[in-house]
């Protein structure tokens, strides 16, 4: 093997430096063994026109893009679990807990998004300025698939993070697959792992994201390097021009890729990074009402945990702004089969531009290529922003996705508050929370028959209400619409129900009928009577609200509560005779059976209706059609108990 | 200073020697890979040979006629039964969803996947109607489509029958994106 003695023989300003002599037996090295110096060196000399034409500084700055994306990825993949039921759980643990770990993820993000969008800048350059054709054919191919191999990388990567919109979002993309004939339902099964979305389709995606996407773009990436150094070399270019510009002319006035080239590509890396800061900032400025934190402000999104469960349907679910214009393409052309629209008409267009380093030798082709290019951006763009547009207008659309906001910030809540995710997950947490579970199973069973709205009727409305309205529920005022007997036969009480007619009504009647007679007598005494029953009343009222609000039942000693005011015994069964049917802490002897008022809309108490409703505490057998939750398996015992935390909680606001 | 190259034709050999040893490699070559191939396509085609157990439509008890509203407001329901999701087998959990109506006596049921591309379809209190959140395509409240929608057919019914009180519905998924109703395998 020949040695080395200088690097450079042919120039004498070439010679190397002391330092360098020194080490020259390790050059030597380097050289032999793999050829680095002569690389090196004839990369260095190379030269290009001068100015900024071209996509010099673009592919060394997707090649930028791809180095931070390995880096980044690589440090995300040490901490996540490709797990249905771990996956959001180690995503939430890189944005919340990671140092960092939120601009981790959302330079991680937005770089890809910006990667994405390079590619394509670079793809239509090329085509602009004519630098896709033969002998940079492959160069163009190469860039196209790059491009592809890009959004294929976003979409598996998307998944990843396992909340309920990339969930949605990708079972919807995925199903596009099943339209291919023949090859379509094996594809499907091949990428989900089997029929159905799980913990094999994360498994999947992960290794499609790193393995294929990812590995396979750093290859592209490195055969689109070596094909253009060597196609870079004027011979090889033939008289085909990179560019039409004067500093593209083959006789215009070259520079040297070091230093200037150097320069330029370090400065679209920066342009290139403060754009992807620039996204990690912004979109964390947004959102109104977000603790100050930066793994809840700043970088990616991450939604509430995702759940398979069909019954938790997401109903906001959108591509990714990638693919936005190809949705929306799809929206306008309703009529057209899809497998046209998908397949058929996007196969077309991307055969065209596979063609194009040989149609576009044609003077007449170019231009054509040039305008399927701009017109194709032009109508994307167009696509992508109505797309926007419009669903900045849906209201069920925007309404999905606060709603799915508002779980996450809970959900990260929590687990703060609990200094951890529980063993089980997640979702696991969700699913037990009262705040977030308490209006979904109140919607869903109480709702039918009760409405839940204040005087303005905004609130849980209840289209055909048919119980009592359960607004301010346990409050004193609602306590007391129960003793006046205007209120007590309207439709926010008891108006609806079978026991309009029923004896409290008329009790109530009698009591107030009686007051009014006794008040507006003529004699001192009967007007003493009647306060007295004013006051009775207004006693009771006191008492059963004390009862709504008490979080532990009252300690009996010798059969008397303790806390209730003296005078509630008289008051409750002589003053006015409630005692002859309601029981109250086992204090009276009532005749025929009622509401056992004993912790009367506490919370307690409203879990035990609600569990049974018939028990003969409650309204036994006069009960009319509310379902007793617990005997009938309606609702577990955790799902009493949460929807009745939340009724109590509502009311109170 | 052109070097010839060789038609790599040749690489395989001049001499009838050479060609059998090149022949022998290659061969040999081949027959070691093979083991590892198979292995590794027969795992990376398992969910493909995984066959699904095709057989008799089950029904699932859904509950109580009375619990559902005479006024033909549509109810979800979720179906439940045993679900494997990986190695991991869940037994008892929401494996489907289905609308329910009930006008009278009479229910009628729906599969709440969209045939259009298998979202979940919602209903809309508001307009009386269904709505698949995906790409907007709307139903009435009889399944039927309402106007012109991306989705190919109307929602997809499910044989429905009434018990001793109890509603019973016979569960299955349909294929997605195709005129005819197709029962998915
Ligand atoms: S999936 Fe329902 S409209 Fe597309």
């Amino acid at each position: 093997m020949e040695e080395l003695k200088t690097i450079n023989t042919d120039d004498k300003s070439k010679e190397p430096c002391a330092f360098c002599k020194k080490i020259m037996p390790f050059w030597n090295w380097l050289e032999s063994r793999f050829g680095l110096l002569t690389c090196m060196d004839n990369y260095c000399k190379q030269t290009y026109s001068k100015g900024w034409s071209c996509l010099r500084v673009l592919s060394s700055t997707i090649a930028f893009a791809v180095f931070v994306q390995v880096m980044t990825g690589f440090v995300m993949w040490l901490s996540y679990s490709a797990n249905a039921g771990s996956a959001w759980e180690s995503v939430f643990n890189i944005q919340n807990n990671v140092t960092l770990g939120w601009l981790l993820r959302g330079i991680h993000h937005f770089s890809a998004q910006v990667l994405v969008a390079a590619c394509l800048i670079y793809i239509i350059k090329m085509i602009l300025v004519g630098a896709y054709k033969i002998p940079r054919e492959v160069i163009f191919w190469l860039a196209i698939f790059m491009f592809f191999f890009a959004l294929g990388a976003c979409l598996t990567g998307d998944l990843l993070r396992w909340d309920q919109n990339s969930l949605a979002a990708t079972q919807v993309r995925t199903k596009y697959l099943l339209l291919l004939p023949f090859i379509g339902e094996p594809l499907y099964k091949l990428a989900l792992g089997g029929e159905a979305f799980s913990t094999l389709t994360l498994t999947r995606f992960l290794a499609l994201h790193i393995g294929v996407f990812g590995g396979g773009f750093i290859v592209l990436l490195f055969l689109h390097g070596w094909v253009w150094y060597r196609s870079a070399d004027q011979d090889k270019l033939g008289d085909v021009p990179v560019c039409p510009c004067e500093a593209c002319k083959p006789d215009a006035p070259k520079v040297k890729f070091r230093p200037g080239q150097c320069l330029r590509n370090a400065i679209g890396w920066t342009i290139f990074m403060a754009i992807v800061l620039g996204l990690v900032f912004h979109f964390g400025q947004v959102k109104p009402g977000v603790p100050a934190e930066p793994g809840l402000q700043y970088g990616a999104e991450l939604g509430s945990p995702a759940s398979t469960n069909p019954m938790d349907a997401f109903e906001a679910a959108r591509p990714e702004w990638s693919f936005r214009g190809l949705y929306e393409y799809t929206l306008r052309l309703q009529g057209v089969p899809e497998f046209v629209l998908i397949y058929c008409i996007t196969g077309t267009i991307a055969f065209l531009f596979f063609i194009m380093p040989f149609t576009g030798r044609v003077k007449i082709l170019h231009a054509f290529n040039v305008c399927l290019t701009l017109g194709l951006l032009a109508v994307t763009v167009w696509l992508t922003y109505s797309s926007y547009a419009r669903d900045a207008k849906d209201e069920s659309y925007l309404a999905a996705w606060e709603q799915d906001e508002t779980e996450a910030l809970r959900v990260s809540a929590l687990i703060k508050e609990k200094g951890g995710i529980h063993p089980n997950g997640a979702l696991f947490m969700v699913k037990n929370d009262w705040v977030l579970q308490g209006p979904k199973i109140y919607s869903a069973q109480c709702a039918s028959c009760h409405n839940l709205t204040d005087a303005e009727g905004k609130g849980v409305v209840c289209q055909t209400p048919s119980a009592p309205n359960l607004y301010k529920y346990g409050t004193r005022d609602w306590i007391a619409g129960w003793l006046d007997s205007k209120t007590i036969k309207s439709d926010a009480y008891f108006g609806k129900t079978k026991f309009v007619n029923g004896t409290m009504v008329k009790e109530i009647v009698k009591m107030e009928d009686e007051i009014n007679k006794l008040l507006n007598s003529a004699k001192e005494d009967d007007k003493e009577e009647g306060q007295d029953m004013v006051n009775a009343k207004n006693l009771i009222i006191d008492v059963l609200t004390a009862e709504a609000n008490l979080t532990a039942p009252r300690k009996v000693v010798d059969g008397v509560p303790e806390g209730v005011p003296e005078g509630f015994k008289e008051a409750f069964s002589v003053t006015l005779s409630c005692a002859n049917c309601h029981q109250f802490y086992g204090m009276f002897k009532p005749k025929t059976a009622a509401v056992d008022l004993t912790g009367y809309a506490s919370f307690a108490w409203t879990k035990d209706l609600t569990a049974n409703v018939g028990d003969a505490k409650f309204y036994g057998a006069e009960n009319d059609r509310m379902p007793c939750y617990g005997p009938e398996g309606v609702l577990t015992a955790k799902e009493i108990e949460m929807v009745s935390k939340w009724l109590k909680e509502a009311a109170s606001k | 200073m052109e070097e010839t190259r060789v038609c790599p034709c040749k690489a395989m050999g001049e001499s009838r020697r050479e060609f059998c040893a090149a022949i022998a490699a290659l061969g040999l070559g081949a027959a070691a890979v093979v083991p590892g191939a198979v292995a590794a396509f027969s795992g990376g085609f398992d969910p493909i040979m995984r066959g699904s157990a095709a057989g008799e439509t089950p029904e699932f008890n859904l509950g109580a006629l009375s619990s559902l509203p005479e006024d033909g407001t549509p109810v979800k329901k979720a179906i439940i039964a045993d679900k494997q999701d990986g190695w991991t087998k869940y037994s008892n959990v929401p494996v489907g969803a289905v609308w329910l109506r009930r006008e009278g006596d009479k229910v009628s049921a729906f599969n709440v996947l969209c045939p259009h591309n298998g979202c979940f379809i919602a209903f809309d209190p508001d307009g009386k109607q269904f709505k698949c959140p995906c790409h907007n395509a709307f139903f009435q409240l009889d399944g039927k489509q309402n106007g012109s929608s991306i989705s190919p057919r109307d929602m997809d019914s499910l044989d429905v029958e009434v018990r001793d009180g109890n509603v019973f519905v016979k569960f299955q998924n349909f294929k997605f994106g195709c005129e005819e109703k197709i029962a998915q395998a």
